[in-house]
């Protein structure tokens, strides 16, 4: 709520005039593609070779535009041959330039509820990467029909609005390592595109719209990786007093190729936060697996601790999700999700839980589906009543 | 004395048979070895960006067995990665198993520690040599032997380069493969 009445003030651009010009974009390049982290069923336990963004997420290599063919997407017969155009961006409409990477995402969620189902364009970006031997850069530009306040760069509050999630500049100085500046995904725990998982939001570190602009250096070895960022703040957020400064890290050891283990690391401080418009200093401080004990099956846990320092009142809490899932047929992901969260052991309210299951289906190039049904409460707010909730979402990336 | 020199003779000399083929026992015990069970052959390439992990395996091996000689054949076509595709590239592109089907590791068995002792343990370091591609080149293998009720338990390691048999250096979309490679051997053996 406070985020939203942040905004009133930034709007800079006439916003019909770029929604016209974007929505005419979009809908000839939908697309994102998203960290995967049950990819460690296979044995990838590091990122790099399919994301720009060494700690995974955000623009496709080409060589993970090509594993979406061969080993995300559901294959109704077997692949004899290389995945061709359909690997390219636009299907392979235009060639592009070997340096130059593209790509779009279209990501929507309807939400039925009884008299009162909501459809949700939650992402219609397009990322651009420039990878040129050692230095990288990237950048991406959006709309979203509502949510998503901490990547929005115009405010209008009652409906769509342009998004620029992520924007950075990196170069990798020897094997191994980059340094990165710029607008980030938050170096934290599991990443994954599934942004309401209490780990996820109660840390704040979704990669829907809560990165932040900062400085960072990733290392990743065969066993080994890790990212440690220095926060600067979110300068799509004002006045100043809102913006979190601190730091945020991950650090992972991978005994096998389908074990993975990590701790987490996350303290912020701001002026004034975005919820209780009070000053805060916020710390998280976790630990998180990936997990593949057998060939379809992976596994992911987190749990975190969250401290808080609230004006002098200081609150302690936790926060954990595990999610099973089960890939019986390539493409076709059958998920148990568990979560729990008490922000404040202070608080006497209820923690809030959620338990269900979710299918997701890579069922065709560049697209896939997914329906979640669980029990619960939706963000971890304490007190809320638990109810049943379902949610639809269909994704295209070209 | 004189009547009793040929039999101490005859003595000494069956005492020194028997004896010698006690001494040879172990090695003719398992002149010919075969394989039994459910053996593991592994490959392990890494592939940058990112040390993306590669693992090969296969549970198809053979054994050829002059007395002198055990050699360890892997049919590269049995060996899968986990991804059809790149299994094809391997096989169709880098190792071309039409001209080149198998890997072969070749060991002399008098190199080799073959403990006498059931349930004893034995570990070395020996030159072999490895060949796929169709290219032989000597390698350091480490094992360990360890004797079981129907033979022994072999566990091999060593370093390859697959550069320096002939085999061009894997690459697909970005992500290129050391060329510097591990395999290992777990196997058991019988006499055949």
């Amino acid at each position: 709520m406070a985020r939203t009445l942040l905004r009133g003030t930034v709007r800079t651009v006439p916003l019909q005039a770029l929604l016209a010009l974007f929505a005419l974009f979009v809908a000839i390049l939908p697309g994102r593609a998203e960290a995967y982290p049950w990819m460690i069923r296979h044995g990838y336990t590091n990122c790099a070779q399919c994301h720009v963004d060494p700690s995974g997420g955000g623009v496709l290599t080409d060589y993970g535009r090509a594993q979406g063919e061969i080993l995300v997407r559901t294959q109704y017969k077997k692949m004899t041959k290389e995945p061709g155009k359909e690997a390219d961006f636009l299907l392979g409409l235009f060639p592009l330039p070997d340096a130059l990477l593209l790509q779009g995402d279209v990501r929507g969620m309807v939400i039925p509820q009884p008299g009162n189902v909501r459809a949700i364009l939650m992402q219609g970006d397009l990322r651009a990467a420039v990878v040129a031997g050692p230095f990288v850069a990237t950048g991406t530009l959006g709309a979203v029909s509502e949510g998503g306040q901490g990547a929005w760069v115009t405010s209008n509050d009652a409906g769509w609005n342009l998004v620029a999630r992520e924007y950075w500049a990196g170069i990798a100085p020897a094997k191994g390592w980059m340094i990165k500046a710029g607008r980030m995904n938050l170096p934290y725990g599991i990443r994954t595109e599934n942004h309401i998982l209490y780990t996820r939001s109660a840390t704040r570190t979704t990669t829907n719209d809560e990165q932040q602009l900062g400085a960072s250096v990733t290392y990743a070895s065969k066993r080994f990786r890790a990212e440690v960022m220095g926060i600067a703040g979110n300068f799509q957020v004002r006045p100043d007093v809102f913006r979190e400064r601190g730091y945020s890290l991950y650090a992972t050891w991978a005994p096998e190729k389908t074990l993975e283990l990590g701790v987490s690391s996350l303290l912020t401080v701001a002026g004034a936060d975005v919820e209780t418009l009070a000053p805060r200093t916020r710390q998280a401080h976790g630990v998180f697996t990936r997990y593949a004990p057998i060939d379809p099956l992976a596994i992911l846990a987190e749990a975190d601790l969250l401290l808080s320092d609230d004006d002098g009142t200081s609150t302690s809490g936790v926060v954990g999700n595990l999610v099973v899932d089960w890939e019986p047929k390539q493409g076709v992901h059958v998920m148990g999700i568990g979560g729990y969260c008490d922000a404040s052991f202070a608080d006497t309210s209820a923690p809030a839980y959620t338990g269900g299951g979710a299918v997701q289906w890579f069922l065709a190039p560049r697209v896939d589906i997914r329906m979640d049904i669980f029990q619960g409460v939706l963000y971890c707010t304490p007190g809320a009543t638990a109810r049943p909730m379902g949610l639809l979402q269909g994704h295209v990336y070209l | 004395m004189n009547r009793s020199a040929p039999w101490i003779r005859r003595a000494l000399v069956a005492a020194a048979i028997v004896g010698s083929a006690a001494m040879l026992a172990p090695s003719l015990a398992h002149a010919a070895m075969t394989v039994s069970g459910k053996p593991k052959i592994s490959f392990f390439a890494t592939g940058s960006p990112g040390f993306l992990d590669i693992e090969g395996e296969s549970s198809t091996v053979t054994t050829t067995d002059d007395g002198t000689r055990l050699t360890f054949v892997v049919p590269m076509t049995t060996v899968s990665t986990g991804i059809d595709m790149r299994d094809s590239h391997m096989n169709d592109e880098y190792v071309q198993v039409a001209q080149f089907p198998n890997a072969t590791l070749s060991l002399a068995k008098a190199d080799v520690k073959w403990p006498a002792a059931l349930a004893e343990s034995a570990t070395g370091t020996i030159t072999g040599t490895f060949n796929v591609h169709g290219i032989d080149q000597p390698i350091d293998v480490t094992y360990t032997t360890k004797k079981s009720k129907t033979g022994y338990r072999v566990n091999a390691k060593f370093a390859f380069d697959c550069s320096k048999h002939g085999i061009a250096i894997p690459a697909y979309m970005g992500v290129t493969v050391d060329p510097k490679m591990t395999a290992e051997v777990q196997v058991d053996l019988v006499d055949g």
